[in-house]
């Protein structure tokens, strides 16, 4: 009887997470904890990634590249099993600073995070290495870290799993105007 | 009683490296300790706003302005200056800011200019 309650505890426990790392992946995460974690500078879903992401690696073969132009991914892939289907493109991720008030209507000052511009291209799931030239294009932001306002430009490959984290391996670039 | 003018600009479009350069006209003089000119690189979301660099004239007069008279001003771009960019959550932009700087409300005249990115080298 015991054994199957504790059994019983370890299966729920388990769905339980499981349901979380889902969550997390398809909505984000909750307000009462991105908050805090945006201080913090650190996305829960990303830093479980890094954990996933062994096998998996990507370079730029230009650090600096204007818009308009393309940036050539090199992408690595050293054990493709479980990776999922992988993909690699450039992402553009805005911070930006707004006030946010709580229940008690305080009013703080709080950066948040919003896609500025991405693009994906799939590669195959074998071992070994991919280049892909993926454009940037003329009209998105240039790079740019300000005190209220940055922009941030990412090479990225995903291993893209069904009901799972995705793997990710991210290689910051510099884009200029 | 505040002043007022009025800024001309020899054009509206730049590019890093240019020299913005214009005439500021007194329309209605006013007690004034200095007046000068200055190019800001803004950043602005909904509920912050930043000056990310300024250039500035340095006094083009200390003391009251009068009516009629006007003040010639050149202001260098920086050769790595950023273009003006609008998204979805912010927006940098270079406004051009005239100041009369006053013993009690200073009085400002703006003016957004359009800076293009640099032309390509190659």
């Amino acid at each position: 009887m015991v054994v199957v309650l504790l059994a019983l505890s370890i299966a729920a426990i388990g769905g339980l997470c499981v349901a979380w790392v889902i969550r997390l992946q398809r909505k984000g995460p909750p307000v009462w904890l991105s908050s805090r974690l945006t201080k913090l500078e650190v996305n829960p879903a990303d830093a479980l990634r890094r954990s996933l992401t062994e096998g998996l690696e990507v370079s730029a073969s230009e650090e600096e590249v204007r818009r308009g132009e393309d940036v050539e991914a090199r992408v690595t892939i050293s054990s493709p099993a479980g990776l999922g289907d992988v993909e690699v493109g450039v992402v553009c991720t805005e911070s930006y600073d707004e006030d946010s008030t709580d229940a008690e209507r305080n009013t703080s000052r709080w950066t948040r995070e919003a896609c500025a511009h991405e693009a994906w291209q799939p590669l195959e799931s074998l071992a070994g290495v991919q280049s892909v030239r993926l454009p940037i294009p003329l009209a998105a932001p240039f790079s740019y870290e300000g005190s209220c306002l940055s922009f941030r430009w990412e090479v990225v490959a995903r291993g893209v799993k069904r009901r799972r984290l995705d793997a990710q391996a991210r290689h910051d670039i510099s884009v200029l105007p | 009683m505040s002043p007022r003018f009025q800024v001309q600009l020899e054009r509206e479009h730049y590019t890093p490296g240019d020299t913005v350069k214009g005439t500021v006209v007194i329309l209605e003089g006013g007690g004034s300790r200095s007046f000068e000119v200055s190019l800001e690189y803004h950043e602005k979301t909904d509920d912050y706003s930043e000056v990310a660099s300024s250039i500035s004239s340095g006094p083009l007069r200390q003391g009251d302005l009068t009516t009629g008279t006007s003040f010639e001003f050149e202001l260098p771009l920086p050769p790595d200056a950023p273009p003006n960019y609008r998204s979805m959550h912010g927006e940098l932009y270079w406004e051009l800011d005239v100041k009369s700087d006053e013993a009690g409300r200073d009085t400002h005249e703006r003016r957004r200019i359009e800076i293009d990115p640099a032309p390509r080298s190659d």
